[in-house]
């Protein structure tokens, strides 16, 4: 998990001219939550080097022209929502390296907010770790949960992108969900 | 990551998980009500039940996957300020910051306003990068900043106020100056040499003024000497280096170097002391850049004659406007000896203090000679250093007036106590006194006229030869006078000279001083101590014991009396007496609280001592309540996640652990932990190590077999950055091997051992010893499990000599006995001298408390009660195995030792013709032995089972 692309897990749909407008949409949507998630990281001021060039990539690859660069659709939501869930990733682990080191810039003048910000981090680690556990066993389930959770797909935009039906990503899904939040205890 | 994110389990593999997913869908699939009932019919494993219950429950709650991820990372965010801009607009003390002014390495300083009576004051904050993250960091913090404030100059900016915000960042409120450097000031204006001489004096001047008050600034440079449109100076951040440089004994935290490298001085490149000459030595460079438009240049720490350096550099358009011959004639000379002398290598060759600088460049605008001497007498002098550097190393640079009148204050202050004790006998006779203390600078004085400084060594050494000449003094001051120099010998060079001059007091004391006279108890007393701290118990103990009858007489709780108890417990336990130990302990903690209070400090300090003395007396649940007493104090005072908290945890895990409340401990353990790891250390405190070492203990005692590899795995993260000749890494590799052992793994548990051949070379004697001890006595459990008799003898034997009654902790010890007399019965040998009273020896070791019910001697328990079999004697394998099994309620069914144990009972059971007993041991032994097929253990157990007789 270095940022290599992941791989996918199904087959993306054929671009199909009746949908194209969707995707369109779809993908200026994850987009924009991309750019939004990747801006709060570097006002925040703390780069890591991984993520941003991860996100980076993805920008130029955009900008190139859009999803002509990917090999499908799909692929781009795989992408930006691993790129996501490494975002929030990083950022947990830098903030708990924060709460050891001293860095006062980033730290808040107002404890609360500390300990918010220090519970948070832990969950969020601790959400990484069991993601990976699922991963190796339920591939399909935690890349739902990915293109959910972190890309924010709605189990229809999912059921297009995956070209799997509702009723499977819905399973998949109850059972990702369950199954973390009990690790997560 | 070394670490257990606790609570979330083994993975599950890929297969049960499938299972586990197709259950789950299935019974979400029935109506909710009928789940519970469904999931008791169709699945009969109880396990997986379990599982898909937490799923359902799990489904059912609500859960941060039922949000965004955009939501976590703001909170994850929360509060933080993306630039140090975003900090403005917040209020810290009194102060909403308005503006940022700038930011360096260590702080960001923005303009602070406030209002007050419509009157508009200006400040500059300070924030300061660096954590106070305890209680006791920001308390030393707050203190220093105490001392800051009271130092009131007109060319200092103030101190206003300064704290620690709620979060943790420490701040500082300073007067407001708006001004440029002074060296800017300097250019701008352009200044002429003698303006720029007198301002420069005017900042000596302030800077000996922090002087006087015993504050060194460490850190002078233009940015921090500031002129304002008024021309009036003002120097900024007065101590503050020190705060930051004290602070730093957090490993995360160094590196950060607390001065400038362009006007520090070379002993803080060298990490040495930093005195008032460090401070002239930063004044030396910027009177340097004020006078030439450049800093000097140095030649391996030696800088370069400053009219040399204007010789070979271009004039910089920043020096005093004057042609450069006119500035090389003006600064040859007089100038350049005195920067010389301000930049000198050895701080004692420097001014002694920035008062001196002043007055010397005084001295040249009035064109009278000045004080620095022209280097060839320099270069004596600096020979003559060279030759003493010891000496010279320590010389402290604080000006002869103020070190004697300290002395002599410090002196008359200790004198009126013993004044008012013993007014007629020992009267003061102060003239003499202070003509002694006097004398004793007089060559302080001399060496000084010669251009140098004599270190402190030098200084006592000779005070105590005019002490021993010196005859006008009273008996009470040359007592006193001993004793002082004492303490100052032990600091400086150790305890034996100490020892010698307190013998010296003491002797004069007996001799001359009533008997009860306070200063006889009190030579009496230091003479002990020094004694105590050489550990010269025997000598010690008389001394401690006359002194502590007269102490109790007074009556009077002191701090006189918690040291004497505290040190009269530790001699008494050193010497094997633990009991009596443990009635001074109780004492000691008596005192503290009558002084400070139940709650306090000291109080917290009391019963931790308490808890050693009554660990070292295997009182472990006493002990255990007292240091709990401590970390509740602890707690009270410090931040939770104080790594001073530690130490009290950590014992009361001990302690816990020692009476066999293993579960307790585990947790107690983990919190000690989670502290350590909490503050991201490079390499691991001992103490780390140690808490790590006996989780694992504790984990395999309770039969976790998977949480102690865990915990292994986290030993070996840290053990690995230690160094080859740690502890750490061979206990590491003997707990592996005992971990294999204990999983059935038998060559992997020899595989282990062999890695710890190669490490025993490297470690102290004692330590090689105990891990040699270990090694044994798995070899010796291999031995028998491989059926070779007398290897397992040979190695229990040698086993038990290295691990005797001392070893920590103390079960181990009684482990090996048991090993011992199990290993005697299979290999019989009537004639072996320790295999006589093996099995008695054993039985009583572990007949006791808190040993008889110790969970982690449950194997003790089973060698024993082998060998009780082996010698024919079922009944009383039964008894001790039942009563085994009944108090090791904790240790995990389905772990080998349980299942080992029952099946061990079974057999003594059937031996004794209780067939019902026989089979209901064997029952419960089945989910162990299912767990754990082929373990050679329950192998072994399962061979000696009955084929025949009542119960087969």
């Amino acid at each position: 998990m270095n940022g290599s692309p992941p791989e996918l897990i199904v087959q993306a749909v054929e671009a199909d001219p009746a949908s194209a407008t969707d995707v369109d949409a779809l993908f200026a949507q994850v987009y924009d939550r991309l750019k939004a998630m990747a801006g709060r990281q570097r006002r925040a001021g703390g780069a890591t080097l991984q993520t941003t060039a991860l996100v980076h990539e993805l920008y130029l690859r955009l900008q190139r022209g859009r999803e002509l660069s990917f090999q499908s659709p799909a692929q781009f939501f795989a992408y930006a929502a691993r790129a996501m869930r490494h975002l929030v990733r990083d950022r947990a682990r830098d903030r708990l390296r924060l709460r050891a080191g001293g860095d006062w810039e980033s730290v808040t003048l107002d404890s609360h907010d500390a300990s918010l910000a220090i519970d948070s981090a832990e969950e969020a680690l601790a959400l990484e770790e069991a993601l990976a556990a699922l991963e190796q066993s339920s591939p399909r389930a935690a890349q739902i949960v990915e293109l959910r959770y972190f890309a924010g797909l709605s189990m229809e935009q999912m059921s297009d992108i995956l070209d799997l039906n509702r009723r499977t990503i819905h399973r998949d899904w109850r059972f990702a969900r369950a199954f973390l939040h009990a690790r997560l205890g | 990551m070394p670490h257990d994110q606790s609570g979330t389990g083994p993975a599950p593999d890929r297969e049960q998980l499938e299972r586990l997913r197709a259950l789950f869908d299935r019974v979400l699939d029935q109506p909710e009500a009928a789940r519970h009932a469904w999931l008791q019919a169709n699945v009969p494993d109880a396990e997986m039940r379990a599982a898909l219950q937490a799923l359902l429950a799990a489904e059912a709650e609500q859960g941060p996957l039922d949000g965004s991820a955009e939501v976590h990372l703001d909170r994850i965010d929360a509060g933080r300020a993306a630039h140090p801009e975003g900090l403005i607009g917040q209020t810290v003390g009194a102060f909403r910051l308005t503006a940022l002014l700038g930011r360096g390495g260590m702080a960001t300083v923005f303009l602070g306003e406030r209002e007050s009576a419509g009157f508009r004051q200006q400040a500059a904050v300070k924030l300061l990068r660096m954590g106070l993250y305890s209680a006791v960091e920001q308390r030393l913090f707050l203190r220093e900043r105490q001392a800051l404030a009271a130092l009131s100059h007109p060319n200092i900016a103030r101190l206003l106020d300064g704290g620690v915000t709620e979060a943790g960042v420490p701040y500082l409120v300073l007067e407001f100056v708006d001004g440029a450097t002074i060296t800017q000031y300097a250019a701008a204006h352009r200044l002429d040499l003698s303006a720029r001489l007198r301002l420069f004096v005017v900042v000596c001047r302030a800077v000996a003024a922090a002087h006087r008050q015993l504050i060194v600034h460490r850190d002078l440079k233009p940015s921090n000497i500031l002129v304002d449109g008024d021309g009036a100076v003002k120097l900024l951040d007065f101590g503050i280096a020190k705060l930051l440089a004290e602070e730093g004994a957090d490993a995360t935290r160094t590196g950060m170097a607390a001065f400038t490298p362009e006007y520090a001085a070379p002993e803080q490149f060298a990490g040495e002391a930093i005195t008032t000459a460090t401070d002239v030595y930063a004044l030396g460079v910027l009177l340097h850049e004020l006078l030439l438009g450049q800093r000097p240049v140095s030649d391996d720490g030696v800088i370069t004659r400053p009219s040399r350096h204007l010789v070979r550099q271009a004039l910089s358009a920043d020096a005093p406007p004057m042609s450069r011959p006119a500035l090389l004639a003006a600064i040859r000379g007089d100038l350049d000896n005195i920067l010389l002398k301000a930049m000198a290598v050895e701080p004692g060759s420097r001014y002694a203090a920035a008062a001196d600088l002043a007055d010397d460049i005084e001295r040249h605008l009035e064109s009278k000679p000045v004080l620095a001497h022209p280097p060839s007498r320099w270069y004596r002098t600096r020979k003559f250093v060279r030759r003493h550097r010891g000496s010279v190393a320590i010389a402290a640079a604080f000006t002869l007036g103020l070190m004697s009148s300290l002395a002599l204050a410090l002196w008359q202050a200790r004198v009126a106590t013993i004044e008012a004790a013993n007014a007629r006998n020992e009267a003061l006779r102060a003239n003499t006194t202070r003509e002694f203390i006097e004398s004793l600078f007089e060559p302080v004085r001399e060496q000084l006229a010669e251009g140098r400084m004599p270190g402190l060594r030098e200084l006592v050494g000779e005070g105590i030869a005019r002490l021993q000449r010196n005859t006008d003094l009273g008996v009470a001051q040359r007592i006193d006078l001993l004793l002082m120099f004492s303490r100052l010998q032990e600091a400086l060079a150790g305890t034996a000279q100490a020892i010698e001059l307190t013998e010296q007091a003491h002797r004069l004391a007996v001799n001359t001083l009533p008997v009860g006279s306070p200063l006889r108890i009190k030579a009496t007393l230091e003479y002990g101590y020094a004694l105590l701290a050489a550990m010269e118990f025997t000598r010690a103990d008389p001394l401690l014991v006359e002194a502590e009858t007269h102490l109790r007489k007074q009556g009077e709780p002191s701090e006189d009396l918690v040291t004497l108890f505290a040190s009269m417990a530790r001699l008494r336990a050193e010497t094997g007496r633990p009991e009596q130990a443990l009635r001074y302990a109780r004492d000691e903690l008596a005192v503290r609280l009558a002084l400070h209070g139940e709650g306090s400090g000291g109080a917290a300090g009391g019963y931790n001592n308490l808890g050693f003395a009554l660990q070292a007396a295997g009182h472990f649940d006493e002990a255990a309540r007292a240091f709990e007493r401590a970390l509740a104090i602890d707690d009270s005072l410090l931040d939770p996640q104080s790594l001073l908290r530690a130490a009290p945890l950590g014992n009361l895990a001990q302690a816990l652990y020692n009476s066999g409340r293993l579960i307790e401990a585990r947790s107690r353990f983990a919190e000690v932990l989670a502290l350590h790891e909490a503050v991201a250390l490079e390499a691991p405190q001992r103490s780390l190590t140690g808490a790590l070492s006996m989780q694992v203990l504790t984990e395999l005692a309770l039969g976790d077999l998977d949480a102690a590899a865990r915990t292994l795995d986290r030993l070996r993260y840290w053990a690995e950055r230690t160094p080859v000749t740690n502890n750490a890494r061979a206990v590491e590799v003997r707990l592996r091997g005992r971990l294999a052992l204990e999983s059935g793994d038998v060559d992997a548990a020899e595989r282990h051992m062999d890695r710890l051949e190669p490490l025993l070379p490297l470690m102290p004697e004692v330590l090689r010893k105990q891990a040699q001890g270990h090694r044994d006595l798995i070899g010796a459990e291999i031995a028998l499990l491989r059926e070779q008799r007398e290897g397992a003898l040979a190695l229990a034997r040698s086993g038990l000599d290295k691990l005797d009654d001392k070893v920590y902790p103390p079960q181990v010890h009684r482990h090996a006995l048991a090993l011992l007399a199990l290993a005697c019965v299979v290999q019989p040998a009537a004639d072996d001298p320790d295999c006589g009273q093996s099995r008695d020896r054993a039985a009583a070791a572990l007949a006791v408390a808190p040993y008889r019910d110790h969970p982690a001697l449950l194997p003790a328990q089973i060698f024993l009660a082998r060998a009780d079999l082996a010698s024919g004697d079922p009944a009383a394998a039964a008894q001790r195995l039942r009563a085994a099994v009944a108090v090791s309620d904790t240790i995990a069914d389905d772990s080998p030792r349980m299942g080992e144990a029952r099946l061990w009972l079974a057999v003594a059971l059937a031996g004794q013709g209780d067939c019902a007993g026989h089979l209901d041991a064997l029952s419960q032994s089945r989910v162990a032995v299912a767990r754990w097929p082929g373990h050679p253990w329950l192998a072994a157990a399962m061979a000696a089972q009955p084929e025949r007789g009542p119960c087969s």
